[in-house]
């Protein structure tokens, strides 16, 4: 898989690139500063009494990493693994996580003007991960919120652990 | 993110300007303890001061520079004309005013905000202060007298310690002889040879004699003109407190040789490569393919290489190691300036500061550290005239003590004041809603560990220093994080001691991997005391409270099966298909229920990511040999939840 982080780039010009997955039928983006590294599904270890979207840990080269599945996240129907299934893992405000995602198509383009404001209500659970909605081309692109998507019980622990 | 964060230069800067703060700090402390200024002191503060106005010029720190070169013109002056210093004391403060001005511009620079404090204040200060000194040297002039008391007018002693303190008011007491005026045996010197003082006062030598024979009981004096020669030091009085100060002086200057300042993300990069090459080292060794052959000289050069990675293991965790005194020196500065605010004399005892801890501990320590010792001066500590009242010493005393033992550490906290009070206690945990009832079936070590429970605090005025009942739990709170607990014992009337235990390192250790279903666990081997099959007959059920229990050499372990737990299916169908585990802490044991055992291993530990919320069972992970995770049981945890007690 590609690293898609250059070590050329500015943090700035990495502003409006992003990396895209896709969870069933929706295309999400992640903004490709907070993307260390794209690995392919592996052995995920259970740790007990957790939320069930978090599956566990994994050994990423020495370092243990929390994965979450994003599906579960977001509420929707629980997929099997098959061999297209990767983990994207993010680095975000000190915290390392792996998201478990269907597959993970390409890093595009989007500039601010392609970038509106998510709709406030309507669609309800799911608006609370998204930081606003990217066209391009024919293409409708949901761009994650990390702030959001980290945040709830998960973020709390950290702190009252630090 | 700051971007200057990591600029080595600023960084540089930084440790250096601590160091030397820390140390200008400490010899303070001791100067202000010895009442004197020596000339080495006055050097060594001159150029501390001389050297940070450099660095921080050159960085351009202007409030650092403007303050050190008016401290540093102090000095000079001082240096330069040894002029007579009355006032200890407030030299003292100023220099300690100045290092706190110092630390906290040190503070602000490393968080981007330079040059926000006024130092204006405090330069006016000195620039008092080094005033006074130039007007005062013009007018003292230096007497010695020797001073006969009236014969027969018995406790000569005394009368000396009288004359002295009355001569203080006025003049400037550079020494006197005999100095032991307090012991008894003084008397008789006094008697034969007469007694001697040495000081600087604002008057002539007539009205100097007449000041003298003024006081009561003297036959007669002899007054002459202080040459600069003679008894230059105070030195020869306090020459015991020297000898202690010369050994604290030397420990803290042998640990500035030979050193070398390494950063930290270096060590932990070290520390984590070493822990992989344990785990690839039993890749290597015990891969089936290779242990299936027997070579001989394989197995013997395996036995080397383990051998070569063990030594390298301690010596990398060892790098990690500094001594606890770095935890202790604050605690110096609290005691001289509560001390004084209080008006309590204490008298500070450390023990054991060479002991090494990890430098993650010595973190934590700080804070709770600096807390007890305040609560122990604060409230453990009675005023002078209640100490005298009670018969106690007026001088309290208040010890530091640091040693191993066995694989902890033990830091303990102790003063020999007024103690716990278990009622009070009591009462008081009640009132604040902390406990439901008073049980008196509970141990006093039981009833004193309430008052670290959040919100509770037993003193009904809360001072500048403690009573807001946010203290002891944040230091229980601290120390657990590391892995430690705190126990605390107490008499009343004598005093309280805080113990604070702290495992050494938890990085590496020595575990049993045992299997349930498809997951494995790690067992830390400290533990464990035996393992066996077990019996149908040798297990009780409690059906009423849904409990297990065991029977092993006539005593009743709780059964814990790890596979109900974790919520894990168990490979194996009846119970007396797996194995039993029996673990054991000094306050009790359980009986843990496993597939199989897979063997012994020595393991890394890495702590679970922050993100994932702490399990109680759990006190960690670690890579095994085909670097698959397994998780690390927390036998502590589980044994204080489920364990059977030993006293039972």
């Amino acid at each position: 898989m590609t690293d898609p982080r250059s070590e050329f780039m500015e943090e700035d010009t990495m502003k409006n690139k992003f990396l895209t997955f896709s969870i069933g039928e929706e295309v999400y983006g992640i903004e490709i500063r907070y993307v260390i590294e794209i690995i392919k599904i592996q052995p995920i270890t259970k740790v007990p009494q957790l939320p069930d979207h978090i599956k566990g840990i994994i050994n990423l080269r020495g370092k243990i990493i929390p994965v979450m599945d994003v599906r579960l996240k977001f509420k929707k129907e629980e997929k099997e693994y098959n061999d297209r299934t990767c983990i994207i893992v993010i680095d975000f405000m000190d915290i390392s996580l792996g998201l478990i995602v269907d597959n993970v198509a390409e890093v595009i383009n989007i500039s601010e003007e392609d970038i509106v404001p998510p709709p406030n209500s309507k669609t309800g659970f799911t608006n609370k991960y998204i930081k606003g909605i990217g066209k391009v081309e024919e293409k409708v692109i949901l761009i994650l919120n990390c702030n959001t998507l980290l945040e709830d019980e998960e973020i709390d622990s950290v702190s009252e652990i630090s | 993110m700051k971007e200057n964060k990591n600029d080595p230069l600023l960084e540089m800067f930084i440790f250096e300007t601590n160091e030397l703060i820390k140390q200008l700090e400490n010899m303070i402390i001791e100067i202000d303890k010895n009442e004197n200024f020596t000339k080495e002191d006055i050097n060594e503060i001159f150029r501390i001061m001389h050297s940070i106005k450099g660095s921080s010029a050159m960085m351009e720190f202007n409030n650092i520079s403007n303050l050190a070169h008016n401290v540093e013109e102090l000095f000079h002056y001082i240096r330069e004309n040894e002029p007579i210093i009355d006032n200890h004391s407030e030299l003292c403060d100023i220099v300690l005013e100045s290092i706190d001005f110092l630390v906290t511009e040190v503070q602000n620079i490393s968080k981007d905000e330079k040059d926000i404090q006024d130092s204006s204040a405090l330069i006016k200060k000195i620039n008092n202060f080094l005033n006074d000194i130039k007007e005062n040297r013009l007018k003292k002039n230096g007497f010695s007298v020797v001073i006969y008391f009236e014969e027969g007018c018995q406790m000569e002693n005394m009368r000396a310690f009288f004359i002295i303190n009355e001569l203080k008011k006025s003049a400037d007491i550079i020494g006197y002889y005999p100095a032991d005026i307090e012991d008894s045996n003084s008397i008789d010197s006094i008697r034969e040879n007469g007694f001697k003082i040495n000081f600087y006062i604002n008057q002539d030598k007539e009205n100097t004699k007449n000041l003298i024979n003024s006081f009561p009981f003297i036959k007669s004096s002899n007054i002459k003109v202080l040459q600069d020669e003679e008894f230059e030091k105070k030195e020869a009085l306090n020459s015991i407190n020297k000898q202690n100060n010369i050994n604290n002086k030397q420990f803290v200057k042998n640990l500035n040789q030979n050193v070398i300042s390494v950063n930290l993300q270096k060590l932990d990069t070290l520390m984590n490569l070493v822990g992989e090459l344990v785990i690839s080292e039993s890749m290597v060794i015990n891969n089936p393919e290779v242990t299936k052959l027997q070579i001989d000289n394989f197995e013997k050069a395996s036995r080397q290489l383990v051998k070569v990675t063990k030594d390298i293991q301690d010596i990398v965790m060892s790098l990690r190691m500094i001594p606890v005194s770095f935890a202790f020196s604050p605690v110096n500065r609290i005691v001289r300036d509560m001390g004084k605010k209080m008006n309590k004399k204490i008298n500070l005892n450390i023990v054991g500061q060479e002991t090494e801890v990890d430098k993650n501990i010595i973190e934590h320590l700080n804070d709770p550290l600096i807390h007890l010792v305040r609560n122990a001066i604060d409230h453990g500590l009675e005023s002078q005239e209640e100490r005298l009242k009670k018969g106690k010493d007026p001088v309290g005393t208040i010890t530091l003590e640091a040693k191993n033992i066995g694989s902890d550490v033990a830091i303990s906290i102790r003063d020999d004041g007024r103690g716990l009070d278990r009622k009070r206690i009591e009462e008081k945990a009640l009132k604040n809603g902390l406990i439901e009832e008073i049980d008196e079936s509970l141990s006093d070590k039981e009833v004193y560990s309430y008052i670290m429970l959040p919100g509770f605090s037993t003193t009904d005025t809360i001072s500048e220093y403690s009573g807001r009942g946010v203290g002891m739990d944040i230091v229980s709170k601290n120390i657990q994080k590391v892995g430690g607990k705190v126990i605390i014992n107490s008499e009343k009337g004598k005093g309280t001691e805080i113990l604070i235990k702290i495992p050494l390192t938890l990085a590496i250790m020595d575990g049993m991997i045992v299997r349930i279903g498809k997951s494995r666990f790690v067992i830390p081997i400290n533990y464990i005391r035996r393992s066996f099959i077990p019996n149908e007959k040798d297990i009780i059920h409690d059906s009423v409270n849904n409990y297990e229990m065991m029977l092993v050499r006539g005593e009743c372990y709780p059964l814990i099966r790890l596979d109900n737990i974790f919520d894990i299916k168990s490979d194996k169908e009846k119970i007396t298909d797996g194995i039993i585990i029996l673990v054991e802490n000094e306050f009790g044991g359980v009986c843990l229920w496993t597939d199989s055992l897979e063997g012994k291993q020595q393991i890394v530990v890495k702590s679970l990511p922050h993100y994932i919320k702490k399990q109680v069972e759990i006190a960690g992970c670690t890579l095994l040999g085909d670097g698959s995770i397994s998780l690390i049981l927390d036998i502590e945890n589980i044994i204080s939840e489920k364990g059977g007690d030993k006293s039972d």
